[in-house]
């Protein structure tokens, strides 16, 4: 019987491994296909579920972030990783077959509403440091005033600020920009640059706000921070350019070892690079794009950058992570052990892939460049956490190069303080006026404006009103009051759409567990892994409140399971009443919030699964990579 | 409290507890799905097609063109987008002039007000009329 059972388990799992390769993969067909993504639910980030839709490796969904929905746009892997390992959610899939137009216009659709938000969260941005910038400025002959100016400048944290022997790369470049634009272009173009900071002024009126829209991008509007942190980057561009300094210790890093040990196509692969970019670099020094400094004063340390790798012979990049980087502590429980060994794995691969794809052969260009740049930074940084014992910086999005330092108070615009006074009430009026314009827009609204309702008002803004359900085969509008339930949407597109699969990819916790039910006695499985205690998968989460006993996965004894993690959650309350001086209120905090999720387990219902701290995404994978393309396969070879 | 009135409880609270956190960032410390790259802002997009970076250039000179945008304001947006695909130095990136052209083709510009732009964006680079037109010849355009 037991045998029977296992055989069973194993089949199952098979299936689910096989559904999910099968229906998930990238497949090449003669139309194309575009998934639409169920989460279930978890305690915390999302009870009801989340929705997303998938093009290729990129997957969009709408978030509330702070009342406003955000159109967030992923990497499939990263997506899967966050929401299927750490968040321990299953998510299931709907295949929808759809012609090339269909496809292209709905991705075009989804890309630009991202674009369009994004242009809408910078312009926000800069009207928040015109605000600072100018209390600053108001502030600044007063006494105790902060100092330095509020503001980041990037690019001029590349470089060495005392005298010192110059550069021969920057010197070369200094050359030909002199041979090609006059003896006196520097000078000139400096007194230009010094003279615009000078001049600048800030608006003392504020004239109306267009009206914002998730379909129309905003037009650049003007911003008084904004065009002195171009000016004043300019300004230190020029100033590199005239003294041609070595690089600021410590920005450089060396990739030591093989892992960074360059062979004779890689190091002609980067001479090529640097003298292409010694002819890029001149042209840049005389463009009119508003924001050249930084472009320059990156790309000239990147040449610093090159010659250290010929001459050395290893790779060496320039840090890349940002002044304040988010960390993660890399000593203590063993779980960060293992996934520091999975991801310095990892990171020595996408080096090396990253290597063969931009080094192997001259022609690499700065993205390509970029892209070893950032897997060096990566593969370095997990070696120094580890060889160190130090913590792991980390960074979500690409990793370019700033060099930031404050902005530099010398040169700024001085202006009557009536007119200070008088700009800075404007600069504030029109950052909450923006502020408040954004939230009408992009309001969130938990049963009428949510990310259901957002994801099928983009699909249906796609295409004429008459034409959705012939390029889908149906369609979804979310107009009923349980359509803005993910569940029950994911329902309704499974019903209304034109589908060509369905598939899911399990939890973390139900993958290892289908594992462990196909190798190991059933029972036993069963016993240690339905507690948190005894649990080999999960290991206690700090973010997740008190609980005993998992209830997905098991029906029958989920009510009184959910009795005991009541139970639990109000022992946890209890004793934060009395630990309190000690945590902060931590347990007071978490107790009510474990209790109140055990609540629908009463009721035969399941919202909590337990997330991960940490997860060790290489098991996860096994059998479903096929499910999403690596990143470090992801990007396109340069041309 | 009757039965009946204890099981109304319980199903509005479940109910809250399904719905009040809908869609929301998840508390759950997320740090370590960053020890990798979200490489959505280095992908290649679909397996044929333009890369990423392209589309992101395209897509958004397209909404330039309709929103009615001045081109003096035009390299600020692309400064930004090129920036988080790893480009700094656009004004002499391939890839970003032909997702200018095929935004161009996208929007629908043709004819002479085409050739004013490309004239107009190929003061930047030498080469930028030639990839300004090799990315509108290779788009097709959606209505």
């Amino acid at each position: 019987m037991r045998r029977v059972r296992r055989a069973g388990e194993r089949s199952f799992a098979t299936l689910l491994l096989a559904l999910a390769a099968l229906l998930l993969a990238p497949t090449p067909s003669r139309g194309e296909r575009f998934d639409y993504l169920y989460l279930e639910a978890n305690a915390g980030g999302a009870s009801g579920g989340h929705v997303a839709v998938r093009f290729g490796d990129d997957v969009y969904h709408y978030q509330n972030v702070g009342h406003s929905l955000r159109l967030i746009r992923e990497h499939f892997d990263f997506f899967r990783y966050k929401y299927s390992v750490l968040q321990n959610r299953t998510i299931h899939a709907s295949r929808i077959d759809v012609d090339p137009e269909t496809y292209a216009l709905l991705e075009n659709r989804f890309n630009a509403r991202h674009l369009i938000q994004e242009a809408h969260v910078e312009a926000l941005g800069w009207r928040h440091n015109d605000v600072r910038l100018l209390e600053w400025l108001a502030g600044a002959e007063q006494p105790g005033a902060p100092e330095p100016p509020p503001l980041l400048l990037r690019g001029p944290g590349f470089f060495a600020e005392a005298a010192a022997p110059e550069a021969s790369p920057l010197v070369a470049l200094r050359s030909r920009v002199v041979k090609l634009r006059g003896a006196d272009y520097l000078a000139r173009r400096s007194a230009e640059v010094e003279e615009q900071l000078a001049a600048l002024r800030p608006e003392l009126a504020a004239s109306p706000l267009p009206k914002p829209s998730a379909d129309r991008l905003p037009l650049p509007a003007a911003s008084f921070s904004r065009r002195v942190v171009e000016l004043a980057s300019a300004g230190q561009a020029i100033d590199v350019l005239k003294r041609a300094p070595p690089l600021r210790p410590g920005v450089l890093r060396v990739i030591e070892g093989s892992e960074g040990r360059l062979d004779a196509a890689e190091r002609d692969a980067l001479q090529a690079l640097a003298e292409r970019m010694q002819s890029d670099l001149t042209a840049l020094s005389g463009s009119r794009r508003p924001d050249w400094g930084y472009p320059l004063l990156l790309g000239m340390a990147r040449l610093l950058a090159i010659q250290a790798s010929l001459e050395t012979g290893q790779l060496c990049v320039l840090d890349a992570f940002p002044l304040r980087p988010r960390t993660l502590a890399t000593t203590g429980a063993d779980t960060r052990a293992l996934f520091l060994g999975e991801i310095q794995e990892y990171a020595r691969a996408e080096l090396a892939h990253a290597r063969r794809q931009q080094l192997a052969r001259p022609g690499t260009r700065e993205r390509g460049y970029n892209q070893v740049e950032a897997a060096a930074n990566r593969y370095q940084e997990v070696q120094d956490a580890l060889g160190h014992e130090r913590d792991l910086r980390v960074y979500r999005d690409r990793l370019v190069p700033y060099g930031e330092l404050p902005l530099p108070s010398e040169g700024l615009p001085e202006l009557p303080p009536s007119d200070l006074e008088t700009a800075l009430g404007t600069a504030r009026e029109r950052e909450r006026a923006q502020r408040r314009a954004l939230r009408d827009t992009y309001g969130y609204g938990l049963i009428t404006r949510n990310c259901v309702s957002e994801i099928f008002a983009t699909i249906n803004s796609a295409f004429a009103p008459e034409e959705v359900a012939s390029r889908l085969g149906g369609r979804v509008e979310t107009e009923g009051p349980l359509d803005y339930i993910p569940f029950v949407a994911f329902g309704r597109v499974t019903r209304e759409y034109r589908l060509s699969g369905v598939g899911e990819i399990p939890s973390y916790r139900r993958a290892r567990l289908a594992e462990m039910y196909a190798r190991e006695n059933p029972l036993q499985v069963y016993l240690r892994e339905t507690n948190t205690l005894t649990s080999t998968v999960y290991r206690k989460n700090p973010d997740d409140a008190l609980f005993l006993f998992f209830t997905d996965g098991t029906l029958w004894p989920r009510p009184i399971f959910g009795a005991l993690n009541l139970l639990a959650g109000v022992g946890q309350t209890l004793a934060g009443l009395l630990t309190w001086p000690l945590d902060g209120g931590a347990a007071l905090r978490a107790g009510p919030r474990g209790a109140l999720y055990s609540l629908p387990e009463l009721a035969f219902f399941n919202i909590r699964k337990g997330t991960l701290e940490y997860g060790r995404s290489t098991a996860h994978r096994t059998g479903l990579e096929l499910a999403a393309t690596p990143p470090a396969q992801a990007e396109r070879p340069e041309r | 409290m009757s039965p009946r009135d204890c099981a109304r409880l319980l199903l509005a609270l479940c109910l809250v507890c399904l719905l009040a956190t809908a869609c929301s960032k998840s508390s759950t410390s997320e740090a370590s799905s960053e020890s990798s790259s979200n490489s959505s802002s280095s992908s290649s997009g679909s397996s044929s097609g333009p890369s990423g970076y392209v589309k992101d250039v395209r897509d958004y000179t397209q909404q330039f063109v309709l929103s009615g945008g001045d081109l003096s304001t035009f390299s600020s947006g692309i400064g930004s987008i090129a920036q988080k695909r790893g480009v700094t130095n656009w004004e002499q990136d391939e890839e970003t002039f032909e997702g200018i052209g095929r935004g161009l083709k996208q929007s629908g510009v043709s004819g002479q007000r085409f050739e004013q732009l490309k004239q107009r964006f190929g003061e930047t680079s030498p080469n930028a009329s030639a990839w300004i037109q090799k990315g509108y010849d290779s788009e097709k355009k959606k209505d």
